[in-house]
């Protein structure tokens, strides 16, 4: 009689134990910390940026708040975002390598590989071309794309990834902070981790300082690095333009690359990119140190075999880039060692150490 | 008699001012048995240093090269003026890129113009003509000079017809034109057009380093380009691409509503307002070497006043160029002696020694 009635008792405990209402298994603790979000460009970029964003047509960002950017970092590197709870996008976007994450191609939520190397985030807010072929015009759009990503995180129905965070505790109160309701929907979902994203700026490397200052804290070698970088000669800075260092302002120099995006003359594997052309778009080269392996596919592991490829490496193809024809060939700008090593030494000094650190943007579970 | 005498006088006298004829030293063109060849244009189809073919301005006529050879004509022919003492080639030379090294210049009265004499350079790629970029294509410039009260004094185009359908030299060359010797302003305008798009310059010692990865220029030039192209001192952002100006759409940072034209800091207030609030049209730097003085006043004589002035004297004002600006003040770029040299150096890799000696581009009627 005892045992049939502790059984019973038992049973109901395990039941209890498996009620839909309760959340999953940790007790999770969260970085509380408040944080200013708010995008603060440095008076050397103002200038230049002044016009990018009212100018951007159709952008659909939203404005960014401190308590809805930091619902986006939670989102960002909460693995709950998948299908098996096992990745998030912090997975792949690692804060101390400029949020690339050192690999050729990344293992999604099942150990499959993606199709293409994970980008660094650098500057989102000012750009209208994102993924390696430019199909997010913009963060907002960007979002929930590599969420519902069949490789990457596996979670195809946004709604029922709203049901599983409305039985998350700790979103609660976020979104009740970020949203006045604790009310969650893809939308929200979606609007927060936009804002997270466009309250990731980068502008305070060596070179950022060195605007100030004329490039007095510049070595000998990095100004070399400057001038070949800027020069007609090889004219780096036709496609990695102005404070951005990428096509995506049309207000930078020479902002005239299609999109954001033209075709460097890479051997193409099964990847052929925009429209099968060969065109990719052109990353920021902010931070560029820290984000190897480079190129769509990370087929290169260094910054010395990026510039071999420019060198000597390029391969006509029908829609290369003209500015990399000669003619009816690729041309060959046959950069010397020197020149080389003083490229590497300038694309340093873009590196934002503080942008690695700042704990506002960092992994918030601890 | 004496009547007879007095009246055939008279008679003479009607004769002599018979409208049939013109002024008494009535000088032919001298032009060469087969037309120059004006059509083939020889620009590059792209500019090197931006996503952007180099396209002819839409507004204007297809070059041939019997309709430049009038242009050609008409081009340095007094007769385009009321009194028969000035042509575009009088403000116009040659030898200075088609600038004319003065100030201002002097019409056909000897008054002089409001603005410096600007060199032709490859009008055919440009939408803003004129200091105060009021012309959108080169056919759109053309009589313009000529009906100015100031400079060639015809207003009346008809008029102007009339008289040219007189000259008999123009017969010919408006019947090879047009396929008839009838002269009209449309034709007229046509013509110049065509000339004026045929003037194509991109063969300076920059261009032949853009094909040689610069392994032709000094190292002082390479130290001036690469100063030139800097994030510093950002002349290329206005002076860009192959064409070194802003008429390129998306080639130069202006403020984006202004294509072309922009205010350099030259006046706090300006006097003379060019295309709107002390904004003016940014030049080519192509053969820059050869048409000072420069700005729209001519006030900066040489080259290294040019850069002086970008160096520590542009004035602020609510209109400067943004690029300009560092909050309530002008930018101070302190551009070194050192600096300077390598710059000008630069600047002078641009001038084109066969646009300037050209037959084709030359005044006919100099012996």
């Amino acid at each position: 009689m005892k045992f049939q009635f502790l059984s019973a008792v038992l049973l109901l405990f395990v039941f209890s134990a498996c009620a839909p209402e309760s959340t999953t298994q940790e007790d999770v603790k969260l970085d509380q910390t408040e944080y200013d979000y708010s995008i603060n460009v440095p008076n050397s970029a103002k200038n230049e940026l002044a016009n990018y964003y009212s100018n951007s047509v159709g952008n659909t960002n939203p404005d960014v708040t401190n308590a809805g950017a930091a619902l986006g970092r939670v989102l960002f590197y909460d693995t709950k975002l998948s299908i098996n709870n096992e990745v998030s996008c912090g997975t792949c976007h690692h804060q101390d390598l400029a949020f690339a994450d050192g690999k050729n191609l990344t293992e999604g939520f099942n150990g499959q590989l993606t199709v293409r190397n994970s980008k660094a985030i650098t500057n989102p807010y000012f750009a209208n071309n994102l993924f390696w072929d430019g199909r997010a015009s913009d963060a907002m759009n960007l979002t929930l794309q590599p969420v519902s990503n069949h490789i990457e995180m596996g979670m195809e129905d946004m709604d029922f990834l709203a049901k599983k965070l409305s039985k998350t505790n700790y979103y609660t109160d976020l979104f009740k902070k970020a949203y006045n309701s604790s009310d969650i929907t893809s939308e929200k979902i979606s609007d927060a981790m936009a804002q997270f994203l466009c309250s990731m700026t980068t502008f305070e490397s060596k070179y950022d300082e060195g605007i100030k200052s004329n490039f007095s804290n510049f070595t000998a070698l990095e100004l070399k690095g400057k001038r070949l970088f800027e020069g007609s000669k090889y004219f780096c800075q036709g496609c990695h333009s102005g404070i951005t260092f990428d096509a995506e302002n049309q207000f930078s120099y020479y902002g005239g690359s299609q999109n954001g995006a033209t075709n460097i003359g890479l051997p193409l594997t099964r990847d052929k990119g925009i429209n099968d052309e060969g065109r990719f778009r052109i990353p920021s080269l902010r931070n560029v140190e820290k984000t190897a392996p480079y190129m769509h596919d990370g087929r290169f592991a260094t910054l010395d075999q990026v510039i071999d490829h420019y060198s000597k490496g390029i391969e006509m193809q029908e829609m290369l880039d003209p500015r990399f024809k000669n003619g009816n060939q690729a041309k060959k700008f046959n950069i010397s060692d020197d020149e080389k090593v003083a490229l590497v030494a300038f694309l340093k000094t873009l590196t934002d150490e503080k942008y690695l650190t700042n704990p506002k943007y960092s992994n918030p579970f601890l | 008699m004496k009547k007879l005498i007095l009246l055939l006088f008279i008679a003479g006298g009607f004769f002599a001012c018979d409208s049939n004829t013109v002024e008494p030293t009535d000088v032919q063109p001298s032009l060469p048995e087969t037309a120059y060849n004006y059509s083939d244009l020889k620009v590059p189809t792209q500019d090197q240093f931006s996503f952007q073919e180099l396209q002819a301005n839409s507004a204007n006529p297809k070059v041939t090269d019997d309709g430049a050879t009038l242009g050609r004509v008409l081009f340095y022919d007094n007769k385009l003026s009321i009194n028969n003492k000035v042509s575009c080639g009088s403000c116009h030379l040659q030898s200075k890129a088609f600038a004319d090294n003065k100030d201002f210049s002097e019409g056909f009265e000897g008054r002089l113009t409001e603005r410096n004499s600007i060199a032709i350079i490859n009008p055919n790629y440009c939408q803003n003509l004129f200091w105060d970029s009021r012309a959108g294509s080169a056919l759109d410039l053309t009589l313009k000079p000529v009906q100015n009260h100031i400079e060639m004094g015809i207003e009346d185009l008809d008029f102007l017809a009339k008289k040219l359908s007189k000259v008999d030299y123009y017969k010919d060359l408006f019947q090879k034109a047009y396929g008839s010797n009838e002269v009209t302003p449309q034709k007229l305008s046509d013509a110049v057009a065509q000339f004026l798009c045929s003037m194509t310059t991109f063969d300076s010692k920059f261009d032949r380093g853009v094909n040689s990865n610069f392994s032709n220029f000094t190292a002082l030039e390479r130290k001036g380009e690469q100063l030139f192209n800097s994030s510093e001192l950002k002349c290329a952002s206005c002076h860009s691409g192959i064409t070194f100006n802003a008429e390129l759409n998306t080639s130069s940072y202006s403020q984006p509503d202004v294509k072309g034209a922009t205010n350099i800091g030259l006046d706090r207030k300006s006097k003379d307002k060019g295309k709107e609030d002390g904004k003016f049209r940014i030049p080519s730097l192509r053969n820059v070497e050869l048409t000072g003085p420069y700005m729209h006043d001519g006030r900066l004589k040489t080259l290294e006043e040019v850069i002086d002035h970008y160096s520590n004297k542009i004035q602020y004002s609510e209109h400067l160029d943004i690029k300009f600006k560092n909050g309530n003040k002008a930018v101070k770029l302190n551009i070194s002696d050192d600096d300077k040299a390598a710059l000008v150096a630069f600047l002078k890799t641009l001038t084109d020694e066969t646009y300037i000696s050209d037959p084709k581009y030359s005044d006919p009627f100099v012996k």
